[in-house]
């Protein structure tokens, strides 16, 4: 892993008044947005993950809920203006640093889109691991699956063309387009073809550890 | 249901209701729970997912709670239009057979 001021990058927020001129930055660390080229998608983004000092993540918070736009800088990409939208999800915590008699304020806001679990015919996900994916569309939408199926997804996705790579940074993020009702059909009409199978096993579905280290 | 029959001897949590221990058939489990305050808690939180029955009765069934919005819209005589909505928690049950067969309760 690369050191914090590698891999880290800047959220920049101004706002001009009538006689003064406000303009915050703050280390980025997480960030998931459309892919920039999209067009239709107008700078949305899905989630960022701020740290900063107190006065700073304050103000960012208030910009946040009050729908601004965002300047994101990273490294070795260029610049993009992102907003998060309407109605976005903000939490903000507070992290203790070895040596440091301040601690530091961190902030994760989450777009309206990624937070709520309604079936929108579009899931937005963090990682493009398979067994991830068809885990947590199972959970999001509801849907019967193992994760021996995992790979049968995840091929049906991308033949499909279902997966549409998202902009991402400390992330691999992809949006997964398809409604419940579609995945149901796709997984009935494989288990008919025999090809995936219902395990012989009762008993609970054993997803597993899916935490960062085996999904990465 | 055997599977509940049987984590219900070990996990006491999953037993909230007497009427939980006659869950024998997942497709019977709307009768079994009827919908009163409490009830759907074990299912929408994803603790009995999994694979039931046997032989062709074999099948995998998930559980999820839905938000369900109800608009209705009424005409008063002054030619006032009132429109409530009623927004209310449904748990949706999906399932596959071995089969194929694909279904979802609400």
């Amino acid at each position: 892993m690369k050191n914090a001021h590698e891999r880290f990058g800047w959220l920049e927020f101004e706002k001009q008044l009538r006689d003064t001129r406000t303009r915050i930055r703050v280390e980025l660390d997480q960030f998931i947005g459309e892919a920039a080229e999209d067009k239709e998608a107008l700078g949305a983004c899905h989630l960022v993950s701020v740290v900063g000092n107190d006065v700073d993540i304050g103000a960012i918070w208030a910009a946040i809920a009050g729908q601004e736009w965002f300047t994101i800088s990273r490294p070795e990409v260029s610049e993009r203006r992102v907003t998060l939208g309407k109605d976005p999800r903000i939490f903000r915590g507070t992290i203790a640093v070895a040596g440091r008699s301040r601690r530091v304020r961190h902030l994760v806001a989450l777009s309206a889109q990624l937070a709520e679990d309604t079936d929108v015919g579009r899931t937005i996900l963090c990682r493009d691991n398979p067994e991830f994916v068809l885990y947590q569309i199972s959970q999001r939408l509801g849907l019967p699956a193992h994760p021996s199926w995992a790979a049968w997804f995840w091929t049906a996705l991308q033949e499909k063309g279902r997966i549409q790579p998202l902009d991402g940074l400390g992330y691999r993020p992809i949006a997964v387009v398809g409604s419940k009702e579609e995945f149901l059909e796709w997984i009935g009409a494989a288990v008919k073809a025999r090809t995936v199978v219902i395990p012989d096993e009762a008993g609970l579905i054993p997803w597993g550890p899916l935490n960062t280290l085996t999904i990465s | 249901m055997q599977l509940l029959h049987e984590r219900c001897e070990d996990e006491t949590m999953l037993v909230m209701r007497p009427s939980h221990k006659d869950s024998t058939c997942v497709f019977n489990i709307r009768h079994v729970l009827s919908p009163k305050r409490g009830n759907g808690q074990v299912e929408c939180s994803g603790l009995i997912n999994g694979i039931f029955g046997s032989g062709e009765e074999r099948h995998i069934a998930a559980w999820k709670s839905k938000k369900m919005t109800t608009k209705t819209t009424e005409e008063e005589p002054d030619g006032t239009t009132i429109i409530r909505e009623r927004e209310r928690f449904v748990q949706e049950l999906s399932v596959v057979s071995a089969s194929g067969e694909t279904g979802t309760l609400e």
